[in-house]
């Protein structure tokens, strides 16, 4: 349990309290919100511009990684010999599907633990 | 003033808040209406100067604001400002060249204080306080909050709190007192 406060001191305090004018500092500080969103996109374009420059500097190397992640991760684990059925199962039977269901079991465990 | 910014004025915080998360300018700009008088007042508890003061609070306005979308509950948007304002007072106050030390021993002499004005307000008093002093004492009289928030707030041992409360208080009294502010 917290000691009372000193009452002298505690009147101080209140006495001290007092509206402040608002109008400049409301416009001073959209304008510093304002400087930080477009700081904050101009510096996304200029990551997106050079990604690009480099893409096609470089010969898309990150178009071709793509592909070959892509096929890498839809490969089937285990094939059934039945078409269809590995058709039905190509969700959950691939590495893409198997990432899926981990990611979903991780955030579910994770929703669990936080309460 | 336009519709939004009259219906958002009648609106509930927590409702405000909420749309604030989401990304609404306009309900931001609400909220810092609402609150920038009591942020700049605390502000000016700490600082003694009131520019200085105005720019920690816009700082801190502005962490909120970066921040608002990881605010869970609405309902404690108030004391979630808070702490995002103390902790950037603490961190301009680590950055400067005193820092942020606690020494129970180091208050000065009440005539060294220098007080070049007729008087010494609460302001001036508290800014002879070391910081963690001036933080427990303004948290505990400005803010009213307890000895236990407080340790939670500054990360201060509850002893320590308990003690930088008591001697901050008593230390302004003589100080006042001794510069015909408060009768002792």
């Amino acid at each position: 349990m917290s000691e009372p406060l000193d009452p002298v001191v505690l009147q101080l305090f209140e006495e001290k309290e007092e509206t402040l004018p608002e109008a400049h500092f409301l416009i001073e500080l959209d304008a510093r919100v304002s400087r930080r969103t477009r700081r904050i996109l101009l510096t996304r374009i200029a990551l997106i511009a050079f990604a690009l420059l480099l893409e096609v500097l470089l010969g898309s190397p990150v178009r071709h990684s793509v592909v070959g992640l892509s096929d890498a991760a839809s490969a089937t684990l285990y094939s059934t010999d039945n078409r269809w059925l590995d058709y039905l199962l190509s969700p959950v039977n691939s590495i893409a599907g198997m990432l899926g269901a981990l990611l979903v079991g991780a955030h579910v465990l994770h929703r669990r633990l936080r309460g | 003033m336009p519709s939004d910014a009259r219906h958002y004025a009648e609106g509930p915080e927590p409702l405000i808040v909420n749309l604030a998360r989401r990304g609404d300018r306009a309900a931001f700009s609400e909220l810092v209406r609402r609150r920038q008088t009591w942020l700049r007042n605390l502000m000016r508890r700490f600082c003694n100067e009131p520019s200085l003061a105005d720019d920690l609070a816009q700082q801190a306005f502005l962490n909120a604001y970066r921040k608002i979308g990881q605010l869970r509950d609405c309902e404690k948007f108030a004391a979630w400002l808070k702490r995002i304002a103390i902790t950037e007072w603490i961190h301009h106050q680590r950055r400067q060249p005193d820092g942020f030390h606690h020494a129970h021993d180091e208050l000065p002499e009440i005539a060294q204080v220098d007080s070049t004005a007729t008087g010494l307000d609460l302001d001036s008093a508290l800014a002879t306080l070391p910081a963690p002093m001036r933080l427990c004492v303004v948290l505990a009289y400005h803010e009213r909050l307890s000895h236990r928030e407080i340790a939670d707030l500054s990360e201060l041992k509850l002893g320590t709190v308990k003690t930088n409360v008591r001697r901050g208080a008593q230390r302004l009294r003589e100080l006042l007192s001794a510069y015909g502010g408060v009768d002792e």
